[in-house]
């Protein structure tokens, strides 16, 4: 037991020195791995972060959502369907939302505009989100204006800027009272955009869901969990676009990685023939590569990662974040929550480390396996 | 003892460019003595020392240690048999550059796992035997040819070998250098196969070493075997000095 610990030492320690021997060539080697797994990192870990980012915050989402529709679009909703919802075995509570868009040429950006009444805004006032703020350069207090829908530009006082905590849903949010959303849009009474609804049991969401298309055939039940799934989807689609976007260079590092790992040079050679000549194994030659590979892959692995966990989590996640957080034009300005998923490493390991260990094997294998007596020969 | 018996080796086996280095080879090496081969370039002394040191298998014929049969074992058991028993100095040096003069000595230990102290301990003990402890060190690539002849020396003795094989030797060294390095294979209880071209006239055999020459190389192949006694290599031209010698300069 003590030897072999004492065997693997050995092999390490001449694994080191030759990596220490083959100094340009190995840094540049871990340079492209290093690079390689930092970007295969930086669009899993930002794709894996906004996906929980968007599930912790649908949490406090509604159970069901339910929109009307005309001529399969979305419409506005008639205030005494919140009443026929209400009515439904397993709502407890059914309220109307007022909610839309408005385009502002000025930034080019579409804003969300929402009514909130559980806020105490009068009808002239308006919080706004703090990218909004940070982009029209507006604080507390200044007077924002709006084209209204019947032409002439209506004029809001800022009354405070969103919790910067809330910032992925709220960049380009605004939040009017109802009185104030209606004038802006010209929206009838009794009108709403939507309907949320609260369950008693939200295992029973599906068989509510079911039951409001039964008795309002024109009305389409939107579950939590379709978001969450839509959510996914969206991202999924966007991390896999990323790949095929990223397909060409990784694939080109890949190659380079191969191709430096698995071409053992004369010297290498030569010297896999010494070291059988003065009695090594086979089986030792592969151990020493293995170490090799591990050595230096799992070394790219280690910074790839690290360098890509920073990117995202401290960094702002830069690089990725137009792709993958792009569904506004206005960028919420927001930390991404750290997170380790073993699923992920595992498949970043799989991707990256194990393809380059084999490639280091192959060749010293081939090398070791051949008399050594080319070596007697000089 | 070594023993081998019609050995042949054939490269590049079935295409054009087919060599034969060695055929129907009969020769036994007895412990504790020193044999050297002597013979023009191409004569084939590189090959029947690959093959007495278990660094190449014969394309037949059989190699006998101590009446064990080597030919046949599996390359496992081939290195075993390598490690234990053979020490090889190499014509060419064969030290990996980069590395120091003392990790040099050390590398064929590696495997076995001796502990560090107890290797180290050894490795600089055979420095300091050949002269090299203030080389130890020293990256290999920065020693002389002397120097890194007897450090090759030394990297063959490090796992106490019972035979010291050493290919031409002398033949990158000066004549001053060839006397230092003869000088230190004198190998208490061993067996040294060495390999000399011949071309150092100062080389002589003295008292406690057998010479053997191949005549004519390759051509010696095509020679019947001689029934010669011990050691005895194939045809009719070759001298057989049947004489226990010992090496000297």
């Amino acid at each position: 037991m003590r030897a072999s610990l004492e065997r693997q030492k050995y092999l390490i320690d001449y694994t080191l020195a030759s990596l220490l021997r083959r100094k340009t060539r190995n840094l540049g080697l871990l340079l492209v791995y290093t690079l390689l797994v930092f970007l295969f990192a930086s669009v899993l870990l930002l794709g894996q972060a906004l996906r929980r980012e968007a599930a912790t915050l649908l949490q406090d989402a509604p159970e069901v959502i339910v929109q009307r529709t005309v001529a399969g679009r979305h419409d506005l909703l008639p205030a005494d369907w919140l009443d026929h919802l209400r009515q439904i075995r397993g709502v407890s509570e059914a309220r109307g939302r007022l909610w839309g868009y408005y385009y502002d040429p000025a930034v080019k950006a579409n804003y969300t505009v929402m009514a909130a009444p559980e806020r105490p805004l009068a009808e002239g006032e308006i919080l706004i989100g703090a990218t909004l703020a940070r982009v029209r350069g507006i604080g507390v207090g200044d007077v924002f204006s709006l084209r209204a829908a019947g032409g002439p530009p209506a004029l809001f006082k800022v009354a405070g800027i969103l919790e910067p905590s809330s910032e992925l849903l709220s960049a380009d949010l605004l939040l009017l009272s109802e009185t104030g959303f209606r004038a802006l849009f010209q929206l009838p009474p009794e009108r709403y955009t939507d309907a949320v609804l609260t369950v008693r049991n939200p295992r029973e969401a599906g068989t509510i869901a079911q039951k409001i298309a039964l008795s309002l055939p024109s009305s389409r039940p939107i579950l939590r969990s379709e978001i969450l799934r839509t959510y996914d989807a969206v991202f999924d689609w966007r991390e896999s676009m990323t790949f095929l976007a990223l397909g060409a260079p990784l694939l080109a590092f890949a190659i380079l990685a191969w191709d430096k790992a698995a071409g053992l040079s004369a010297e290498e050679k030569r010297e896999i023939g010494i070291l059988k000549a003065i009695g090594w194994e086979t089986g030792d030659i592969l151990r020493m590569k293995l170490w090799e590979g591990a050595l230096l892959s799992l070394t790219a692995f280690l910074l790839g990662y690290l360098l890509a966990w920073w990117q995202v989590f401290h960094g702002g996640a830069r690089l990725f974040a137009p792709v993958l957080k792009g569904w506004a034009v206005l960028y919420p300005d927001f930390r991404l929550t750290p997170t380790v998923e073993l699923r992920q490493i595992l498949v970043l390991l799989a991707v990256t480390v194990a393809p380059y260990i084999i490639a280091t094997l192959v060749p010293g294998w081939r090398a070791a396996i051949a008399d050594p007596d080319a070596a007697m020969r000089g | 003892m070594i023993e081998l018996r019609a050995v042949s080796k054939r490269f590049n086996q079935g295409r054009p460019n087919e060599c034969r280095a060695l055929a129907d080879i009969d020769l036994r090496l007895e412990r504790g003595g020193v044999t050297v081969f002597t013979g023009p370039s191409g004569s084939g002394k590189t090959t029947l020392l690959t093959l007495i040191g278990c660094l190449a298998r014969p394309t037949s014929g059989r190699i006998v240690l101590d009446g064990q049969l080597l030919s046949n074992l599996p390359e496992r058991f081939l290195t075993e048999v390598r490690r234990h028993t053979f020490g090889f100095v190499f014509q060419q040096f064969n030290l990996i550059r980069g590395l120091t003069v003392l990790e040099n000595v050390m590398l064929p230990a590696y495997p076995l796992g001796r502990p560090h102290r107890a290797l180290t301990a050894g490795a600089r003990a055979l420095l300091e035997r050949f002269d090299l402890e203030p080389k130890a060190d020293s990256k290999v690539e920065w020693l002389s040819g002397g120097e890194a002849q007897r450090t090759a020396l030394a990297r063959a003795l490090i796992n106490d070998p019972a035979v010291l094989v050493a290919d031409e030797p002398t033949a990158n060294l000066d004549s001053r250098l060839s006397r230092e390095v003869l000088g230190l294979l004198v190998f208490p209880g061993g067996v040294v196969a060495a390999a000399e071209s011949g071309r150092q006239p100062s080389l002589r055999l003295s008292a406690g070493a057998a010479e053997i020459r191949a005549a004519a190389g390759p051509r010696a192949a095509d020679r019947r075997r001689s029934d010669g006694a011990n050691p005895v290599f194939s045809g009719p031209e070759t001298r057989c000095h049947h004489l226990v010698l010992r090496l000297a300069v």
